[in-house]
């Protein structure tokens, strides 16, 4: 080996040495942690985003989180895309109002048809749950409102309430069953025993 | 002048070495250098999986095929609240979309309704896992409202059949409707709510 070979070769190394010490001195002074994510996956401390998906094996979509039209949901559904599960700010028709905006659960069948729903309302007016049947007619809502008032209701296909149980704050809890004409069956208690003395 | 030019060729490989790791990572992640990262519109994943500061994981969102769910643990990793599909629990038995909320051993409050039709329902369970409370609807119209004893016992029931009248019975330990409304006994009454 000559001399000027030899020399050629420590040039080389010293090239080599100053590009790995430069690239060493960016990474020191520059890079972050979070660059090397690829090599070791880290846990991400924060992520921002406006909506998460979360898909199955077959890239369908299964889960959502984001901020939707009626608020913040987390929905879930089923493998055809149709939700069946939201967790969050829903608008729903209440016994209190056609449109209640509330903060809740809601679940939903294959046909899209709401079945079963609870939470509190979001102005704080209202908390209960309802049940729907298969054709969506209310079938059982028990709920309170802000003034006090309460109460179960449990109706029949057509939607009548044939049973219910009244919790007014200041008349006296009551209970009662209709026909299906809206008359009352069986009532409790009777106008007697709701004005006989108290057990003096 | 011979150190000279070494010297300089030397400081030039090193700014170039500075130079080409820098566009490395530029070109390969260059939202770790965007200050302050700006939301993403969409985020795309199979799990989505959420820690403690221990690195316990806490949340657990799922896309998985049979059963997509979303589920929080407690320090312990018991499941505490549940939301999403519950398959079958063995043969002849039905699957659900639900939400459970969970005690450190078992499910105490559940809402549910049948994956493929079937009714819905509501109910809250002791800390025996004694079904306790229960309101719910079949498909066919049918309904009911139940509280059972400690032992399973349904002790009241209000029967909501689809095309007959509503009843409304106290039953005893042993089964037997001791008192109901409106004015006659309405034993089946209490299998309406099961």
């Amino acid at each position: 080996m000559t001399m000027r070979t030899l020399r050629i070769c420590g040039w080389i190394v010293a090239v080599g040495l100053a590009g790995l010490v430069g690239g060493g001195l960016f990474v020191a002074l520059w890079a972050s942690p979070a660059a090397y994510a690829e090599a070791e996956p880290p846990v991400t401390e924060r992520m921002e985003v406006h909506e998460l998906i979360i898909v199955d094996a077959r890239d369908r979509p299964r889960g959502r989180w984001a901020v939707t039209e009626q608020g913040p949901q987390v929905i879930l559904m089923d493998a055809e895309g149709r939700p069946r599960a939201r967790l969050g700010q829903l608008v729903t028709e209440t016994n209190v109002s056609p449109q209640t905006d509330w903060y809740g659960l809601l679940l939903t069948d294959a046909n899209g048809t709401d079945r079963l729903t609870g939470g509190a309302a979001n102005d704080g007016s209202l908390s209960g749950m309802i049940l729907w049947d298969h054709n969506g007619v209310k079938r059982y809502g028990v709920g309170f409102t802000d003034k006090g008032n309460g109460g179960l209701s449990m109706n029949d296909t057509q939607g009548r309430s044939r049973f219910a149980i009244g919790a007014a704050p200041h008349t006296g809890y009551s209970m009662q069953f209709k026909d299906e004409n809206g008359d009352t069956l069986w009532y409790v208690p009777s106008r007697q025993d709701r004005f006989a003395p108290r057990g003096e | 002048m011979k150190r000279l030019s070494r010297a300089l060729l030397i400081a030039a490989v090193l700014v170039a070495g500075f130079l080409g790791a820098g566009a490395y990572q530029w070109q390969a992640g260059g939202a770790a250098f965007a200050q302050p990262a700006p939301a993403r519109q969409v985020v795309t994943v199979r799990e989505l999986v959420i820690v403690d500061e221990q690195g316990i994981e806490r949340i657990v969102w799922t896309g998985e095929d049979a059963r997509p769910r979303l589920v929080m643990r407690d320090t312990d990793l018991h499941p505490r609240a549940y939301l999403g599909f519950v398959p079958p629990a063995g043969e002849g038995k039905s699957a659900f979309w639900a939400m459970n909320l969970l005690d450190a051993q078992q499910p105490r409050a559940v809402w549910a309704i049948g994956a493929d039709g079937g009714g819905s329902t509501f109910n809250l369970r002791d800390n025996h896992g004694v079904i306790r409370y229960s309101v719910g609807y079949t498909d066919q119209g049918n309904g009911g409202l139940g509280m059972k004893d400690t032992q399973g016992r349904q002790r009241l029931g209000l029967g909501m059949p689809a095309h007959a009248g509503y009843s409304l019975s106290l039953i005893d330990e042993d089964g037997q409707a001791i008192w109901s409304a409106p004015g006659h006994p309405a034993p089946h009454a209490s299998r309406e709510g099961e």
